[in-house]
This record gives structure tokens, C-alpha cells and sequence, in this order.
């Protein structure tokens, strides 16, 4: 029993969605350039290096969702957002 | 034990959980390893949806760094739960309060930008040793 399953959380379910997401995030920084031009400033959801929505609220992003996905395929989802084009993180 | 960094070109992340009184993450997120922050905190865009500020402590210093100042808020009983280069998952730490990042506005352009969520020196060089190598980054107790 690992310390998340105390939780009522299946930790090799999460380890599974880890990976997807890490090849997700790995994906969205491999083509950030073309993201900024279409996403800046609004939240985008990566899945199977697709970008499968898009909105400037988390909240109505997930709702859209919601409605295409299974909560298994929604766990897989990557959210993260787009800052605009021109910033660096100097911190 | 290790804890491997997800190199990217805004730096290394590390997959991460929190519980804390306020709600449950039960998605894990990434942190950014920086050692630049005194303290680690926790980007509000990491969080579920729109969030009404209100309902949170304010912390009483502001965050400070190039460009400008973030009032923040505060998080309390907070559980960090990193995973591991064995893909297993711990609980590292517990902290009384964590500081909550909303978004920052650029005075310019009037554009929403968001900080990640971070891993700060509050847990660097105390609870992890950082190794920062040219093609791996990694953390370690």
C-alpha cells in the first residue's frame, strides 16, 4: 500500500497519468512557439500531443471537457497556461 | 532516495501533491526548482478553477522579485507529497501555512501571466540536496 492509497488515492493510476502528462508538458514545450501565437493567455489541455481545448477560464475549459470526456481520459488531460510570447521567468 | 527533475526551457520541474485544509489536489502538479525563492508556494493556476481570493488569509509580506511585487495568500496544513525517481510517492513535508500565487497583471500590455508553482529554500539545501548537472537535475534527501 503506498502512503496516497491512505488517501483513497490510486497511487498507480497517478503514476500512470504522470507519465502522460510529462509527455505532454514535454510536447507543449517542443512546440511553444506555435502555441503562443494561438493560445497566448489562455488555458490550453493537451492529450496524445493533441491540443483538444482551449479557454481563458480553467473552470469553462473543464466544463468542455467534461463533455467529450471520460473521467479516466480527462485525468490524462494536461492543463497549463499559455503566457504570451516575450516573457522569461527570472526568478 | 531521488526525486528526477523534468528539464524544460523554463527550467526543472518536479511532479508533486498537496493536501492542505482549504481542499485536496488529488492531481499532481509540477513544481519549479528555485533556488532564487525563500520560500515555495503554490501557483493558483495549478488549482481547479476561478478562485475567490476572499476566502483566503492574505500573507502579510507580499512576494517580491525582478519587475515587481504579488500580494499572496495563504494556504494552511499543507501535506507535499513528491514523487520519486522509483516511481513511488512520499509525503517529504508538512508546513503550517504555504503561500498561494495569484495571477500578476504586466503594467504594459495588461496581460494576465502566471508563476508556476515552486519548490523554494524552505525545502532546498534543507529537507533536499539539489543537483544541478549539465544533463540531469535532480533532488535527493
Amino acid at each position: 500500500m503506498g502512503i496516497l492509497n491512505d488517501l483513497g488515492v490510486d497511487e498507480n493510476r497517478l503514476t500512470g497519468i504522470v507519465k502522460k502528462h510529462d509527455e505532454s508538458m514535454k510536447w507543449m514545450y517542443e512546440n511553444m512557439e506555435n502555441l503562443q501565437k494561438s493560445y497566448a493567455s489562455k488555458f490550453i489541455a493537451i492529450y496524445n500531443k493533441k491540443i483538444v481545448g482551449s479557454d481563458a477560464k480553467k473552470t469553462e475549459l473543464f466544463n468542455t471537457l467534461k463533455q467529450k470526456y471520460t473521467d479516466d481520459e480527462l485525468e490524462e488531460i494536461y492543463i497549463d497556461f499559455i503566457n504570451p510570447k516575450g516573457y522569461i521567468l527570472i526568478l | 532516495m531521488q526525486f528526477e527533475a523534468r528539464i524544460t526551457p523554463d527550467g526543472a520541474f518536479i511532479p508533486a501533491l498537496i493536501t492542505c485544509n482549504e481542499f485536496s489536489l488529488f492531481r499532481h502538479i509540477y513544481f519549479l526548482i528555485d533556488t532564487g525563492s525563500a520560500i515555495s508556494a503554490l501557483s493558483s493556476k495549478d488549482l481547479g478553477g476561478d478562485i475567490d481570493y476572499s476566502s483566503f488569509d492574505k500573507k502579510s509580506e507580499a512576494a517580491i522579485g525582478i519587475g515587481g511585487s504579488l500580494e499572496c495568500y495563504l494556504i494552511h496544513e499543507v501535506k507535499l507529497f513528491l514523487f520519486t525517481a522509483e516511481e513511488n510517492w512520499i509525503e517529504l513535508t508538512r508546513f503550517d501555512s504555504m503561500c498561494l500565487l495569484p495571477p500578476s497583471i504586466d503594467l504594459l500590455t495588461k496581460t494576465r501571466i502566471y508563476l508556476p508553482s515552486i519548490i523554494g529554500r524552505d525545502i532546498l539545501g534543507t529537507i533536499l540536496d539539489l543537483y544541478y548537472l549539465k544533463d540531469k537535475i535532480y533532488l535527493e534527501i
